[in-house]
């Protein structure tokens, strides 16, 4: 009983911490008023000077693909210092055909370069394809956009500007999902995009931690090939890539205003969601035991990176495990101040409930959206079941991350007698995929960004 | 602050600042000390003052007071039983205002600063005095912008009598209005941190936690919230600032539920055992001597505004100024909401406690430096000259107003000097107190440890623990253990009473009795302690001032006479 009400204490301590500290950092911007008003990016411009390449990446992407290049190519910068590259796997056929005739419709004398670059070697994913492309990539800066994004004509003036102003590196630009009213979660899943992009992601950056998202993101060219591009093992290669970028002491920005913010929309459906998830975490699963974050030069940044990686599960533990503790406290007797103090991560929870609330009003507000108080009503009733989702999707991650690991230890049987190093096992291992590796690779071009939780 | 404090008020009002400034100015500034103190020196000055008044004397005046003691000894036993009240806590009051002081009490009774348990306690009113007003100066200083202004009120509110014997009591009040003003310090910064709302919603909320009225500070606090944090921020401000308070505030009644001591017994949720509960004694508490009398609160105005006339005065008549004001000065509004919900409160025509106005003084103490400076704002906006050189009409008019203003104060001066004499004398010269230590140690040197002991809740403390000698002061503690219990206690805590004492007043040994239990068995509220005293006789008295302690006897040989015997 004893044990039982230690372990309780403890647990609910531990979870209380993390649910506040990183509901501190859903707020982090509008902690003090200075850095509300610096968070938009740069006010006036400078001229444009740098030379970008963006990447489109796309896979059975034929309905939009044509319209995205259009919309990347009416980008407002001068058409010399541009270069776009739509990246597909040569039996995508489909995506193929879009994609010329999208570079066709777009090609005019006064338009950016546009290039076709198809891959046929594997593994089939996106961070491949990136890899691919930035081999060919010849501007200053390599930007990413996806292929369903909703770009934003002014980012790359904004950028420009950035990086030339500023002592910076890495520029990771707003990513917001718009469509809050599709279906019951969408709200809660627009809000957790607002508040990560304009608020997380910038203390993040200033830590020297930033988990970068799947696009609207800008390295320099010579940062990305020093760091090897993206690594086409990992599941949220995105989110990898900041860690290892912050890892090497690249300097790092975030700005986001609704102007400038690239649009996407929700996944349609719940399956798709749980999905969609599954894949984050297990990503951030690989991404911890890679152990690239622990060789990040300061002791705030590897704890933020810790916490940024395990508090997927730790607040999908929190959804599942309060509930349980609200009842047990009636069902078995614990001394009074342990079941008060158990009944913190509940408080915590709440808290996190009202934090989202308010950044949806503050969400429609930016984006010129409706904001209804009914539809804020369903997101209170909504965000147990939706951090439910959540915790179905860690411990999807979990299994199948373990499911994973399996496969990798009868790989290593097979192969022991090849790699006698521990060193060389482990980087066998991750050229080695396992089933449970490649079906998830086959989601990695849905869409959103993989830092996102 | 120096540039505001200009616009405010003369330079030659400032004369601290026109010597000290070139001072600082000087060589001096290499110093870090001096630097520092003349930077602060309005602050530092407001504290020495403050904490010199509220130090002087303040273990002999006022008399060791029986509400002391029961708070005392609540922190006793959080900090030896690790629990929140030594016998049945039944929700007098939420108990974070003596777990806070339990700490301090107990590191001082280690060490043995004091002789007794109050006067430890008193140590740590000094303590709990001094961030007091520095938070109130504070506060002051950014409602007026005038350095002057926050330091005068701080220094009248400093010498007020009224103030200095209330503050120097262990008393809930003097803790949770400490914790409100924290609060109120912490949302009135310039564009005060969400981090600084979080905190100060949590500083209400304990305030509240500590003595239950102070809730009624939260419509200020939160204005002032509203009133500082712009824009997108305010949103989140508000939230969360509400959602901190109502969230800390809402771990008493859960406490409660999950004792199943919410609800009162004999209630549908209650069930029908018998408990103590948070609901019943919540409105039980509005019961009392002044309870049903609707104009209750009027008897105190008048005790308190004889206490000290000047600064009751002023502080009403710069609330009623406020009031006026509000309408179009922010910071008029924000002083009227600092006072005008608890007023109401202790205004409502039921239970009214003398040191109620504990958390009354710095709300009076705001409003005065508010309006005085909005006053002052108005006359240097007069032109005096013309007034002066108008008609004879006019002129006769403005040498009335002038000097009636003159005979006013002149007035009020002279008929209350004597009333402040009297109370200086009483403050930093009256002995109240050397009858209890006096007493105290004739226990010690005259009662077997093995006797049992019916005392007030002020000796219950020291009688609990082996105290170390007071070294620097050449007095020495007590070294023994004694069973004694709380009249109140042994009077109607069944588990006492019937358990422990058997119903039998011969069970008891000695009575130590003070005015207090003499005004409770006069009125005949504790029968059993009336009985066990009707069977003693006296066997040693002191006294000092008003205050004495007679220690009683019990004779077990004497033929019953008393209904308990």
């Amino acid at each position: 009983m004893v044990v039982l009400g230690v372990l309780l204490l403890l647990i609910s301590i531990g979870l209380f911490a993390q649910a506040i500290y990183s509901n501190l950092l859903l707020v982090y911007v509008w902690n003090k008023p200075e850095r509300v008003e610096g968070h938009g990016g740069p006010v006036s411009l400078l001229p444009p000077r740098l030379r970008f390449t963006l990447l489109v990446p796309a896979r059975h992407e034929e309905q939009v693909i044509a319209q995205t290049i259009q919309q990347v190519a009416r980008i407002d910068y001068p058409p010399d210092l541009m270069e776009i590259i739509i990246v597909c796997e040569r039996n995508d056929r489909g995506t193929i055909r879009a994609a010329r005739r999208g570079i066709r419709s777009a090609s005019s004398p006064s338009s950016p370069r546009l290039r076709l670059a198809t891959f046929s070697d594997g593994p089939i994913n996106k961070p491949h394809s990136l890899n691919k492309a930035l081999q060919i990539a010849t501007g200053d800066v390599v930007g990413v956009f996806d292929a369903e994004d909703d770009v934003q004509p002014g980012i790359l003036r904004t950028v420009n500007t950035i990086l030339l102003s500023e002592p910076v590196d890495v520029v990771q630009g707003a990513v917001q999902l718009v469509n809050h009213e599709s279906r019951w979660f969408s709200a809660l899943n627009c809000v957790e995009y607002f508040l990560w992009f304009n608020s997380r992601l910038h203390h993040d950056a200033l830590a020297g931690a930033l988990p970068l998202a799947g696009n609207t993101l800008f390295v320099r060219r010579s940062f990305l090939t020093k760091v090897g591009g993206w690594d086409d093992r990992c599941l949220t290669e995105d989110a990898d890539l900041g860690f290892r970028l912050s890892a090497l002491g690249a300097r790092l920005r975030v700005f986001s205003s609704p102007v400038l913010a690239t649009r996407e929309e929700t996944p349609l459906t719940v399956e798709a969601f749980v999905r969609q998830r599954t894949r984050w975490h297990q990503g951030f699963l690989q991404v911890l035991r890679k152990g690239d974050w622990l060789r990040m030069p300061s002791l705030r940044a590897r704890l933020l990176a810790l916490n940024t990686l395990t508090q997927p599960f730790t607040g999908s533990l929190a959804s599942l495990l309060w509930p349980v503790a609200a009842v047990m406290v009636f069902l078995v007797k614990v001394p009074i101040p342990i079941v008060l103090v158990s009944y913190l991560p509940l408080y915590a929870f709440l808290l996190t409930m009202l934090t989202v609330i308010v950044g949806y009003r503050l969400f429609t507000e930016e984006f010129g959206l409706r904001f209804r108080v009914s539809r804020a009503a369903l997101m209170a009733v909504a965000f147990l079941p939706y951090t439910w989702l959540l915790a179905v999707a860690s411990v999807r991650a979990i299994i199948r991350e373990l499911r994973g690991i399996n496969g990798w230890e009868k790989t290593e049987h097979v192969g022991s007698h090849r790699i006698p190093s521990p060193g060389g096992r482990i980087a066998r291992a991750r050229r080695t995929p396992s089933p449970a590796l490649s079906r998830g690779q086959q989601e990695a071009t849905e869409p959103g960004p993989g830092g996102a939780s | 602050m120096q540039d505001a404090d200009r616009g405010t008020l003369p330079r030659i009002l400032n004369p601290a600042g026109v010597i000290l400034g070139p001072l600082a100015r000087s060589g001096l500034d290499a110093l870090a000390l001096p630097r520092f103190m003349l930077r602060h020196w309005a602050v530092l000055t407001a504290l020495a003052v403050s904490g010199l008044a509220h130090a002087y004397g303040m273990w002999s005046y006022p008399e060791f007071d029986l509400d002391e003691g029961a708070i005392l000894s609540q922190a006793w036993a959080v900090s030896h039983l690790g629990k929140i009240d030594p016998y049945t806590y039944w929700y007098d009051h939420p108990p974070l205002g003596w777990a806070f002081i339990s700490p301090f009490t107990w590191f001082l009774d280690k060490v043995g600063v004091g002789t007794s348990a109050v006067e430890n306690g008193r140590l740590v009113m000094l303590g709990v005095n001094l961030l007091t007003i520095f938070f109130l100066y504070q506060i002051m200083l950014r409602l007026t912008r005038s350095r002057s202004a926050a330091l005068a009120v701080v220094l009248v509110m400093a010498v007020s009598p009224l103030a200095i014997v209330q503050q120097r009591m262990v008393k809930l009040d003097n803790i949770a209005t400490m914790w409100a003003l924290a609060s109120l310090y912490l949302a009135l910064g310039e564009r005060p941190t969400l981090n600084r709302i979080w905190l100060s919603a949590l500083a209400l909320a304990i305030a509240a936690l500590s003595k239950e009225p102070l809730v009624f500070f939260a419509p200020a606090v939160a204005y002032a919230v509203a009133q500082r944090v712009e824009g997108q921020r305010r949103l989140f401000a508000l939230t969360g600032w509400t959602a901190i308070f109502v969230f800390t505030l809402s771990f008493y009644p859960l406490f409660a539920l999950l004792k199943g001591e919410l609800f009162p017994s004999g209630t549908l949720l209650g069930g029908n055992s018998a408990h103590v509960s948070l609901l019943g004694a919540l409105f039980q508490s509005d019961r009392g001597e002044t309870a049903g009398n609707p104009f209750s609160v009027l008897l105190f105005f008048r005790t308190w505004w004889h206490a000290d006339p000047i600064f009751f005065t002023a502080g009403f008549c710069a609330s009623a100024v406020n009031l006026v004001a509000a309408a179009k000065h922010r910071s008029a509004r924000l002083a009227v909401l600092f006072i005008a919900p608890y007023l109401l409160f202790i205004a409502r025509g039921g239970l009214v406690r003398d040191y109620w106005v504990i958390p009354l003084l710095p709300a009076l103490a705001v409003n005065i430096a508010v309006a005085a400076v909005l006053a002052f704002g108005w006359l240097r906006r007069i032109e005096f000259d013309v007034l002066f050189r108008q008609t004879p009409v006019w002129q006769g008019l403005t040498h009335l107003g002038v000097l009636s203003v003159v005979a006013m104060g002149a007035f009020l001066g002279a008929n209350s000097w004597s009333t402040y004499s009297a109370a200086f004398r009483n403050l930093f010269g009256q002995d109240m107190t050397t009858a209890y230590a006096q007493s105290l140690r004739w226990v010690e040197e005259n009662v077997d440890p093995s006797s049992m002991l019916v005392v007030d809740a002020t000796f219950w403390v020291d009688l609990q623990e082996a105290r170390p000698p007071a070294a620097w002061r050449g007095i020495g503690g007590s070294t023994r253990v004694y069973g004694s219990y709380h009249y109140w206690v042994a009077d109607r805590d069944p588990a006492v009473k019937s358990g422990v004492l058997e119903d039998d007043w011969r069970n008891v040994d000695y009575v130590v009795m003070t005015p207090f239990m003499e005004h409770d068995i006069a009125a005949g509220s504790v029968d059993f302690v009336k009985a066990i005293v009707d069977h003693s006789t006296l066997v040693a008295e002191f006294s000092s001032g008003y205050y004495w302690v007679r220690i009683m006897k019990v004779e077990k040989d004497a033929p019953p006479v008393g209904p308990a015997g």
